[in-house]
């Protein structure tokens, strides 16, 4: 049996393989759908790349018609599949002396004591989310971490929303889905209504510009560490 | 379709024919059974501005290849590796893990020996095939990607003057290219490129 040589193979693979050497594949972060900083003065926080970040929500006083729990675990993983590089991750906590993020709602007493130089105030919204920069540091910086009120642990941030102003429960789903994403980074609202960031979202899940705007964020060095 | 999955494809054609001719007229296909250890040197699946170099490390790799002599210095065979590894990303200073991630080539090679420069026994081997990714998959660019790739890969082969256990043993170095990246709109390596994984390793093949 005559079997075709192997040379014009190894030629052809050969050329492949020169050809190749000059052309690996680029990645590259989206630009962001808006401004990521515009509630913090152009500072950029988001969490350490590579961190697993526990939340724990407070149950103990809440009503039962109030579903904090389940809006949370819904609002978790719709945000974990947004970072493209594994650069955070959101769980749930089994205390709350291991949590890293706490979430509470307004009809129950606040779970942290607050340090004097960080005013945790409400003003009437449906959500807030506090950290504590610690000001006067210049430079890249740790957020500083807050003490809970009972258990000895501390918690970094604290996410405050409350079932009375939201008109359904798919309104509070959306207020707490919005509360995380200002807990991972975006120190913004976005100006669009059909966005998660908009200042009085509709949805419950990030829309492509909020995964663009925070993939960006996660692209940043950050000056404050949460 | 791709440049890589059309080679892929003709060279696939062509040895499923070589093979067909061969098992036709030849009793020693399938006789020379090999196995491999080798170790896969570091790669980087995806780089760029703005955006974390991905590597993965050293990784143990291991093969079982069926196959047998076409004539005396034709060799085909049917391998299968497996490799497991750990992701890393690196940006702006900052490293941090991907995960792990599995490998498993499968890949029909035509080999070309002995090629006899002063008494030393070289072959040389070309291959494709494709690669199934398995293991963590959330990170870019495995996440977009489609679990399975085609790959084309060459080897250089170096028989050993001894033999273990009356099998041959040899010295190896291949590299294994494959494209990765620009699945779709929304997949981090918009611009997609060729990933070259070299390994080195130690055949012994049952004679």
């Amino acid at each position: 049996m005559k079997i075709p040589s192997a040379k014009p193979f190894a030629y052809a693979t050969a050329l492949l393989f020169a050809l190749s050497a000059c052309d690996s594949p680029l990645s590259t972060r989206p630009a962001a759908a808006y401004n990521p900083t515009a509630l913090t003065s152009g500072l950029y926080y988001r969490w350490a790349s590579g961190r697993i970040v526990k939340v724990w929500v407070v149950q103990a006083g809440l009503s039962t018609t109030v579903d904090l729990a389940g809006a949370v675990a819904r609002a978790l993983p719709v945000w974990n599949a947004v970072p493209q590089y594994n650069e955070v991750q959101l769980i749930a906590a089994t205390s709350a002396a291991e949590a890293n993020i706490i979430v509470y709602d307004a009809s129950v007493p606040i779970p942290v004591v607050p340090p004097a130089m960080c005013s945790f105030d409400s003003r009437g919204a449906g959500g807030y989310t506090y950290f504590c920069d610690g000001k006067g540091v210049e430079g890249p910086r740790d957020a500083l971490v807050v003490p809970l009120a009972t258990g000895g642990g501390v918690a970094t941030v604290v996410i405050r929303v409350d079932r009375g102003r939201a008109s359904t429960a798919a309104a509070y789903d959306a207020i707490v889905a919005h509360e995380f994403g200002h807990a991972l980074g975006i120190g913004a609202h976005s100006d669009s209504a059909t966005d998660l960031m908009f200042i009085n979202p509709s949805i419950a899940a990030p829309s492509d510009r909020d995964r663009a705007t925070f993939q960006f964020v996660l692209g940043k060095a950050p000056q404050l560490r949460l | 379709m791709r440049p890589s999955a059309r080679l892929a494809r003709t060279f696939a054609n062509v040895f499923l024919a070589v093979l067909a001719l061969g098992a036709a007229e030849s009793k020693t296909l399938f006789a020379q059974s090999s196995a491999e250890v080798a170790v896969r040197l570091p790669v980087t699946w995806a780089s760029g501005v703005g955006a974390p170099k991905v590597k993965t490390q050293f990784a143990p790799m291991l093969s079982l290849n069926l196959g047998g002599a076409l004539n005396a210095n034709t060799r085909a065979s049917l391998d299968t590796r497996i490799s497991n590894t750990d992701i890393r990303m690196t940006e702006n200073g900052v490293s941090w893990s991907g995960g792990t991630l599995t490998l498993v080539d499968v890949v029909a090679t035509l080999g070309w020996r002995p090629l006899l420069l002063n008494d030393h026994r070289l072959s040389v081997e070309i291959g494709a095939g494709a690669t199934v990714f398995a293991g963590s998959r959330n990170v870019a660019p495995f996440k977009d990607s489609k679990s399975v790739v085609p790959i084309a890969e060459g080897t250089v082969a170096y028989d050993l003057p001894f033999k273990f256990a009356k099998n041959a043993v040899a010295l190896l170095a291949r590299e294994t290219i494959m494209r990765m990246g620009g699945a779709d709109v929304s997949d981090a390596v918009q611009q997609p490129g060729y990933v070259h994984r070299v390994s080195f390793g130690l055949r012994v093949t049952h004679q």
